[in-house]
């Protein structure tokens, strides 16, 4: 394992070794006591931080462990931060708690011109200064030093500052504890803004001035008259061919029900030290509804007592004032209300409404309202989009977007914002509004929608079930119904019921019936229908129906969830058969039994026939014929077939008990049986009549326990046996006549051998005595 | 233009390298030595953070690496800077 010692080229980069004097004391001496130094190691491209890794290092045993750690986004974030103040479009200092100015940012050196050095040489006291009286101004470090002593978070004040080219500019300044001993500062520049503002009110107030004495009329009561102002008439809008003919008090026949008696409560209440005043609806001569102000006081003319009336047209004011009202109360219920928060621009000041800071988790006193808020928390990647959404012209006054933002507990939210642009009639911008609104639980909740509809499409497309609706005359079928009945979509137009189509007839029916028994009161359903595939296949398939029904009892949609159950129903079908199979093998096992206890019956009768003086024989033979019997039904049960004997095994069990039982061990004998399976009940016979033919072998053909051999031979051949048992004991002269003759043991055999249906055959040509049965299988 | 700085809480300890190419940072140096495969290596080799772990060499000025994982690595590693 090759590493390389890099040596000094190493110690170059990590440089606090060389001030630890590490070229000349030895290493161990250094690193003794498990001492820890952290560092940060950061790499630029140009100016740009690309790479930052946190660096801890420790001696352990002899060992320099250097431990880093990737704080890249860390530290990119953090020089983000540095920019912000560097770069910000608007004027700021940080000051420290003696008042030292550690920095100022390049919009303040550009635009006020003295760095941090020529600040601190300078007085501060003497570069601020109170607008207005152009005088000295304390409040500035007042401020200051009320946010060191923590009595106020931050201060916003307004100053004046002297520039480097001593120039008086009017600045409102944000002052904010950023650490302990530390303030920053930010200046918005409102020289150009109060001026402009100055201007406007003063025209402002000109133009009100000229309505006002334009649209007042004045009247004067006395005790006989009333005298009025030519101006009443332009109120009232009546043509001036119509003066003459007025009334004194012609405006009461103008007023609108009701208001007359607010001008008289008005005229009530005056005295000679109050005026009163009301606003009245009245009509005028052309019909048009307005509001009139009057005003009213008391008026000595020549020593006699007059009431003086001033009548104004606020028409325009007061709904004005209503609209703004209502404004007001909606706008108050919207931002109560609503999760929609507004934001404006304007005249390079921002502001938001409460929804606003609750979404991004801010504290309004955190920020100054130069600054836009939203912008400081929009994740990086959103930036474009929130920029391209201010590119508002007159032509395209209004922009929305959704973007994220990262609140101050480091939430993600979705913002989904609307801004529009106001112009004014040279399409200069005059202010931004944003309608702000937290999207992030609709934009999750979409989100998570769209996952779950992919979800269950993929278990739609995947799954079994089959899911039909039925609303408004169409048919809509998930795909596994085609793979059920074997047919394309694209085969069948939606007007198609495919259940009906596909069922057989009788179900056919069975759907139309139980369908009508659809209502509001029964909506459910379950059938087991049967189809015919379109390649002819019989299916299964369970279906549950959930019907939906209108007020009025109309059906106005069918949902139907299917799946297929033809492996189910064929299992069921070979149950029922098996139980079937089962009823008929219980049956014939009970006849069976019969069977053979009639046939025990019928031997022993037959026994003690021949052998009444002998009942020790007789016993002897039935156990023999019932052990015989037992066999048979034994080699039953293990075989794997219901009700078929492996005569091969039988016939060997049997010769084998016989052996056992009746033999002293000098016979052998020689089985060539065919696998051959045959019916329980042949069985028996042939069972019992290898028994009755063997025992009577042993008795006659080799009385005195000679030794010899027995043989058997079984063969099938074209759905026939040919049994053959035959043994070279002493033998019979004549074989044919003695198996003819009335001899018990003949007798038996002959007797089961009719019952197999059997051809018997004496075998000639052995040493012995041999006998051949040929049957059907 | 690519610089390296260390930047640490002691003021003293402040390091600054200029580099017209990354792989500048990386000499290789003529001398080597073979060592044994570091014993914790499977289980360091696992481990988020980067460790080096020096060995002091046979002289004072010299370090032999016992082991380094692959934040080391993308320290020299050009491809892995996106740049």
């Amino acid at each position: 394992m090759h590493e390389y010692l890099i040596g000094r080229q190493f110690s170059d980069v990590m440089p606090e070794l060389n001030n630890l004097n590490m070229n000349k004391v030895s290493f161990k001496t250094i690193y003794l006591g498990n001492q820890v130094m952290d560092s940060i190691l950061k790499l630029y491209h140009d100016e740009d931080l690309i790479k930052a890794w946190s660096q801890k290092k420790l001696n352990y045993q002899n060992q320099l462990i250097i431990i880093f750690e990737d704080k890249t986004n860390y530290h990119i974030e953090k020089l983000k931060q540095k920019k912000i103040f560097e770069e910000a479009s608007f004027p700021k200092l940080q000051i420290d708690n003696n008042l030292k100015i550690l920095k100022v940012n390049k919009a303040f050196k550009k635009s006020i011109g003295y760095s941090a050095d020529d600040l601190n040489n300078l007085n501060l006291d003497d570069l601020i200064i109170d607008y207005k009286t152009k005088t000295k101004s304390t409040n500035f470090k007042n401020n200051l030093n009320l946010l060191f002593n923590k009595k106020e978070k931050a201060v916003t004040s307004e100053i004046g500052l002297c520039t480097v080219d001593s120039k008086c500019h009017y600045f409102e300044s944000y002052s904010r504890l950023i650490s302990p001993n530390l303030i920053q500062i930010g200046f918005h520049d409102l020289t150009e803004l109060k001026e402009t503002k100055q201007n406007e009110l003063n025209i402002d107030n000109y133009f009100k001035n000229l309505q006002k004495v334009k649209k007042t009329a004045v009247s004067l009561s006395l005790t006989n008259e009333i005298k009025w102002g030519s101006e009443i008439y332009e109120l009232f809008e009546i043509p001036k061919d119509k003066i003459p003919d007025l009334k004194n008090d012609f405006i009461y026949d103008y007023l609108l029900p009701s208001e007359e008696l607010k001008i008289k409560e008005a005229m009530n209440n005056l005295t000679d030290d109050n005026a009163t005043k009301c606003i009245y609806k009245a009509r005028t001569y052309k019909g048009n509804i307005k509001y009139f102000k009057v005003i009213f006081q008391i008026s000595y003319e020549n020593g006699e007592k007059g009431r003086l009336g001033f009548t104004e047209d606020v028409t325009d004011d007061y709904i004005f004032k209503q609209e703004a009202f209502r404004l007001q109360d909606n706008f108050k219920f919207i931002e109560e209300s609503n999760q929609i928060g507004i934001a404006e621009y304007n005249q390079g000041k921002y502001y938001f409404t409460s929804q606003i800071y609750n979404i991004l988790g801010v504290k309004k006193e955190d920020y100054p309202d130069s600054i836009d808020i939203v912008h400081e928390h929009i994740i990086p990647e959103d930036l474009n989009k929130w920029k391209n959404a201010l590119n508002i012209t007159p032509e395209h006054d209004m922009h929305d977007v959704t973007y994220r933002v990262k609140t101050e507990n480091n939430q993600i939210k979705y913002i989904y914002c609307n801004n529009k642009g106001i112009f004014n009639n040279n399409g200069e911008i005059v202010k931004v509004l944003g309608f702000l609104m937290d999207v992030t639980d609709e934009i999750l909740i979409k989100k998570s929608a769209t996952e779950l509809q992919n979800n269950l499409e993929h278990i739609q497309k995947n799954s079994k079930i089959v899911i039909a609706t039925f609303t408004n005359g169409k048919y809509k079928y998930t795909n596994e119904i085609y793979n059920i009945l074997e047919i394309k979509q694209k085969d069948f137009p939606n007007n198609v019921d495919l259940i009906y189509k596909f069922a057989v007839p009788q179900d056919q029916e069975k759907i139309v019936k139980e369908f009508r028994n659809l209502t509001p009161s029964k909506p459910n359903l379950h059938l087991i229908l049967q189809m015919k595939t379109s390649t002819g296949k019989i299916k299964y398939i369970e279906d549950f129906i959930v019907a939906e029904f209108d007020e009025n009892g109309d059906l106005i949609k069918r949902v139907r969830f299917m799946h297929e159950i033809t492996s189910l129903i064929e299992k069921e079908n070979k149950l029922e058969e098996l139980s079937e199979e089962r009823k008929i093998l219980l049956q014939e096992i009970h006849d069976r039994v019969k069977n053979n206890l009639q046939l025990i019956l019928s031997f022993i009768n037959v026994d003690l026939h021949y052998n009444s003086d002998n009942p020790n024989y007789v016993i002897n033979q039935t156990q023999n014929r019932i052990k015989t019997m037992a066999l048979t039904h034994e080699e039953v049960y293990q075989s794997d077939s219901v009700g078929k004997v492996n005569l091969k095994n039988l016939l060997t069990k049997i010769l084998n008990h016989v052996f056992i039982h009746h033999t002293s061990n000098n016979l052998n004998f020689y089985l060539d049986i065919d696998d051959v399976e045959l019916d329980i009940n042949r069985c028996i016979p042939l069972g019992l009549l290898t028994n009755e033919i063997v025992l009577n072998t042993l008795k006659y053909g080799f009385p005195n326990n000679e030794p010899g051999n027995i043989y058997g031979k079984l063969k099938l051949k074209d759905g026939i046996i040919d049994f053959k048992l035959w043994d070279d004991g002493v033998g019979v002269v004549n074989p044919v006549e003695v198996f003819n003759s009335n001899t018990l043991g003949f007798v038996i055999i002959k007797h089961l051998a009719s019952q197999l249906k059997a051809e018997v055959n004496v075998l000639t040509n052995i040493d012995g005595f041999g006998l051949e049965f040929i049957f059907k299988k | 233009m690519y610089t390296l700085t260390l930047e640490s809480k002691n003021p003293e300890i402040f390091f600054k390298l200029e580099l017209n190419n990354l792989e500048d940072i990386y000499k290789e140096c003529n001398q080597t030595e073979n060592i044994e495969k570091y014993n914790m290596r499977e289980i360091l080799d696992k481990i988020e953070f980067g460790i080096n772990i020096l060995e002091p060499g046979k002289t004072d000025e010299d370090f032999i690496f016992k082991y380094a994982n692959s934040i080391f690595g993308i320290i020299l590693n050009l491809e892995c800077m996106n740049i």
